[in-house]
């Protein structure tokens, strides 16, 4: 199943509430993670970051609530792509190339990446929503983004990046969707399934270390 | 050739035309695969329901997979936001339209007010538990004009208020 993790409802800017997104994620079988900043019972939640400086963000990162099931961090400043790479509490950097004319990544962040576990984001609104020349960019980006990723080893997760019930995709629609700018089929379920699911049990079994060596286990 | 048939239902804020929907699938199909990659994929819009909101596109069995990305790179349909959604593929029209048309849902007009988040809507039309809204509030009618859409998304358990 399709896991999306970077969904806006009302509360971040998007158009529809979060139980109708939850009831049109359920029409196309998709599992929504809504990245409102707010923890939703019963819908995965996540905490989007913003910030303007590294400081900033590592001040950010550092008052962020553990009742989140992930974290990402706003991507396109080369400094804040760098940095969010670097820092274990980051699940998922996203769009590392909104507002820039390269991908966003390069080796040393391809690199860190790699080491640090943190799953770089493509969201497909971004490449739909684009035209023309814009569209070629985009997917030009993506494609070394993919590149990096099959030389360096790091995650890609793939989002739809929705902020409205109708940029919602279906599994086999963003699959056909990743297909066509490159992916193989192994590599679009990884970014779709594999990876998003792995980021959350991560997280489910960080809240369950009562310290370091330590868990607490459910029967 | 051997065909495959593809059926999609057209969801928006209101209901399109079938030539709205031809252009559409077909600039955004010449748009990501040029004019020789869609004379290869065989794309043809066979049949829409303007009532339904449903229809089928046949292509060949080799590009299924671009043909549906044709589909869903499709974000908008004469500048409203749009989603063609994909229901399935089947290797005949018989099967396709017994396994997956005429079950799309159906929007009826509504009326009232609702409150949700402290702000007022007044509902517009309703599907099931889904129903759409128009905000009274300036700042969500801004931002539904960026998304070139018309409604709020909402669902009946919001205006319940659970």
């Amino acid at each position: 199943m399709f896991i999306d993790l970077r969904i806006h409802s009302l509360n971040s800017g998007g158009v529809d509430s979060p139980l109708r997104i939850a009831e049109e994620a359920k029409r196309l079988g998709v599992r929504p993670g809504l990245c409102d900043g707010i923890a939703y019972e019963g819908v995965l939640s996540g905490i989007e970051v913003r910030a303007e400086s590294r400081r900033k963000l590592v001040r950010a990162l550092r008052s962020v609530e553990e009742k989140f099931d992930y974290v990402v961090v706003h991507g396109g400043d080369a400094g804040i792509n760098r940095a969010a790479t670097r820092d274990g509490r980051v699940d998922i950097l996203a769009h590392p190339y909104r507002g820039r004319r390269d991908s966003g990544v390069d080796t040393v962040i391809a690199r860190q990446a790699a080491k640090s576990g943190v799953a770089i984001e493509i969201d497909l609104w971004s490449i739909i929503s684009a035209r023309s020349f814009a569209r070629v960019r985009q997917i030009q980006k993506v494609q070394r983004i993919l590149m990096l990723s099959r030389k360096y080893g790091f995650d890609i997760v793939a989002t739809s990046g929705a902020k409205s019930r109708y940029e919602l995709r279906s599994q086999r629609e963003a699959e056909a969707v990743l297909l066509s700018l490159g992916f193989t089929r192994e590599e679009a379920r990884h970014a779709m399934e594999t990876v998003p699911g792995r980021i959350l049990e991560r997280r489910r079994l960080a809240k369950c270390e009562l310290s370091q060596g330590v868990r607490l286990v459910e029967d | 050739m051997r065909k495959r048939y593809i059926a999609f239902c057209a969801e928006g804020d209101r209901c399109f035309k079938r030539e709205e929907v031809a252009k559409a699938i077909f600039s955004s199909a010449l748009a990501m695969f040029g004019e020789a990659g869609v004379a290869q994929m065989n794309l043809w819009l066979l049949d829409f329901d303007e009532d339904r909101q449903e229809g089928f596109v046949v292509c060949s069995h080799l590009s299924v997979d671009r043909a549906i990305a044709s589909l869903s790179l499709v974000g908008e349909i004469s500048g409203e936001r749009a989603h063609l959604r994909s229901l399935g593929v089947s290797g005949t029209v018989k099967a396709l339209k017994r396994k997956f048309l005429n079950r799309s849902r159906h929007f009826i007009n509504a009326e009232g007010t609702a409150k949700f988040m402290g702000k007022e809507f007044a509902v517009v039309r309703e599907s099931g538990e889904c129903c759409d809204a128009v905000p009274v509030d300036e700042e969500l009618a801004e931002r539904l004009r960026h998304r070139k859409m018309r409604f709020i998304g909402l669902t009946k358990r919001d205006l319940r208020g659970e």
